[in-house]
């Protein structure tokens, strides 16, 4: 009998073999064990040919991971029609000891009518991470100067984790609600909830903001120096390389660390900023016009990079832009502030 | 020449010049980065102003000094314009009421224009204490707020939504640049104000890849051409001034070249590779 056909014992709920040789274990619950498994064959330098698992219960969402991650043959205690569908079209090798119509969970409802591999990944990695980003809640909100108000929100809702991008014309406000998230100027009506908490209240680094990068100076500053602008003082210093480190290997700009952030090219410093903000440990990412200046490569990266981001990182993500490709490659909610009829 | 630093004022002048070279280029920095420069020039007219009326009722200048020069800084920061504007109607102000009371008070040519040479070889035991105390705030101020500073030179924006509150450091600042001023210009003058605090953080900058080499390149070059410059005014007899300023003139020059020269051996050695 093949190891992945064998029964879990000892309350682990994951078994992974390659060549019929125990490779990976896990007791935890949910789909954690499997994504688990991800983070380990990332962090292997082994290549894995041939896989086959043994889990406790398989919905779509562990199907779709199993498959995404090249399992070649599954074993579920419990399997949902769903999933046990997804794996035989996808060729996976599918045993199971209780076949039951669907599994009594939201994830389960959520992908109840997807089959596409790319997107239950991605809605199973945002699900999974849902709690680091803040969720944003404006009701009736009228920002402007001087007690005049540009713009009224009537209602404006960003979950925990989610993106979206807001477009509008030219003065409509955009720049004047980036201002009025960031603290800088008050609300004149109505007021932002940001996790629960009037915008006020919330934690000094809680939102990262990118801007666009018009001029170049000419002043001595490295990346380490830009990154490191965000970090909490309290951190000892091994805890402060660190985190610089690993943000800067994140957005793929590590080797640059000694560079002077201004001779960076515009893509360059995109990444470099969003790593700031990953080292600040930011909960909301606001990105202003990010690809205004840069060439179609550097917009690519930034976009691989963005996308990347929101499924491993998951903070609250608003992109402020006009950008075209920028919304259709990430094809992220649009928000669209109009000018309203009196 | 040596046996001459036995001498009171020439070793208080010594040592006045150690806390000047290493503090005044941290204050630079600050003036070049935050732009600065018609705030400098403004506070540089305010030390007139402030020298002609302690001349005027006969007191010891350097409280007057210091008085006017925060005066300009809080009306600066109080007037809703540009810093620009509000720099220049300081500088006009402060030397037409200078004017006025050096004219209406007989104050002596030779005493005002020492205003704009200035000597640490004049300095007394208070205003070498109140030098110290500036050295050593301006140092645990910057050690101390190192990343907000930081985050300030890179952004405004930037800084705010890191939560910092960037008008109270930067008007803090302003008022460490104010008590630099009104020091340097009994240091050195008003001409050549610069040679101390503008002049090694250009130099510095050449060679400093980070905001915090730039700190402490700045207060090395800072030290080196101060000191260059008061031994040779020890052996030569030269205005203090005057040497401080011509080394510092001749060492950014060497500096550029040498960058000049590297860049080009770096930029064939690219196209041969």
């Amino acid at each position: 009998m093949e190891n992945f056909l064998k029964p879990l014992i000892n309350g682990t709920t994951l078994n992974v073999f390659n060549n019929d040789e125990l490779i990976f274990q896990s007791s935890s619950s949910w789909l954690y064990p499997i994504l688990e498994f991800e983070d380990f064959l990332k962090n292997s330098e082994k290549k894995y040919t041939n896989l086959s698992a043994h889990d406790t219960a398989g919905g779509k969402a562990a199907a779709g991971l199993m498959i995404k991650l090249n399992v070649k043959k599954v074993n579920f205690n419990l399997i949902s029609q769903g999933a046990k569908d997804l794996l035989e079209n996808n060729n996976v090798i599918t045993k199971y000891t209780k076949l039951i119509n669907k599994l009594m969970c939201k994830t389960e409802d959520i992908l109840e009518k997807e089959n596409n591999i790319d997107i239950i990944y991605e809605k199973i990695k945002i699900r999974a991470k849902k709690d680091k980003g803040y969720p944003i809640v404006i009701n009736n909100l009228s920002i402007g100067y001087n007690n005049k108000a540009i713009y009224t929100f009537d209602q404006l809702n960003i979950d925990g984790g989610d993106a979206i991008i807001i477009e509008g014309d030219n003065g409509i406000g955009k720049t004047t609600f980036i201002k009025t998230l960031l603290r800088e100027i008050k609300p004149i009506k109505g007021n932002i909830l940001i996790n629960n908490k009037i915008i006020d209240q919330l934690e000094s680094k809680s939102i990262g903001y990118i801007k666009q990068e018009k001029e170049n100076q000419n002043f001595p500053i490295n990346v380490r120096e830009v990154v490191s602008m965000g970090l909490n003082s309290k951190l000892n210093k091994t805890e402060k390389n660190y985190l610089i480190d690993t943000s800067l290997r994140k957005c793929k700009v590590f080797e640059l660390i000694n560079r002077n952030y201004y001779s960076l090219s515009g893509g360059e410093k995109q990444k470099v900023s969003l790593a700031r903000c990953l080292c600040q440990k930011a909960k909301i990412l606001i990105l202003d016009e990010p690809t205004s200046f840069l060439d179609k490569e550097s917009k690519n990266q930034l976009i691989t990079l963005l996308k990347s981001l929101r499924l491993n990182e998951m903070p609250t993500i608003i992109i402020i832009t006009h950008d075209k490709e920028l919304k259709e490659k990430l094809n992220w909610d649009i928000y669209k502030m109009e000018k309203k009829n009196a | 020449m040596l046996s001459l630093l036995s001498l009171a004022p020439i070793f208080r002048a010594l040592i006045a010049i150690i806390l000047s070279g290493i503090s005044f280029p941290l204050c630079g920095t600050m003036i070049l980065r935050l732009d600065l420069v018609p705030l400098r020039y403004a506070l540089m007219h305010g030390v007139i102003l402030g020298g002609a009326i302690a001349l005027a009722i006969e007191v010891s200048p350097l409280f007057i000094i210091i008085l006017v020069n925060l005066l300009i800084v809080y009306l600066i920061i109080k007037i809703p314009t540009t810093n620009s504007f509000s720099s220049a109607a300081a500088m006009v102000f402060s030397m037409g009421l200078a004017s006025l009371l050096m004219h209406t008070f007989g104050v002596q040519a030779k005493d005002s224009l020492q205003l704009l040479w200035g000597s640490p070889f004049a300095l007394s035991n208070l205003d070498l204490i109140i030098l110290s105390l500036l050295t050593l705030g301006v140092i645990i101020f910057i050690i101390l707020n190192f990343n907000k500073i930081l985050a300030i030179f890179f952004d405004i924006s930037i800084a705010k939504s890191l939560g910092i509150n960037v008008n109270f450091y930067y008007n803090f600042m302003i008022v460490l640049i104010a008590l630099c001023v009104a020091l340097a210009m009994r240091l050195i003058g008003a001409l050549l104000i610069d040679a101390l605090l503008i002049l090694p953080v250009l130099i510095a900058s050449r060679l400093s890849k980070g905001t915090k080499s730039l700190f402490i390149l700045s207060s090395i070059f800072g030290l080196i051409l101060a000191l260059s410059g008061f031994f040779t005014t020890l052996y030569t007899d030269f205005p203090l001034s005057a040497t401080i300023s011509l080394i510092a003139v001749l060492s950014y020059l060497i500096i550029s070249i040498y960058k000049h020269i590297d860049l080009r051996r770096k930029n064939e050695k690219k196209i041969t590779n």
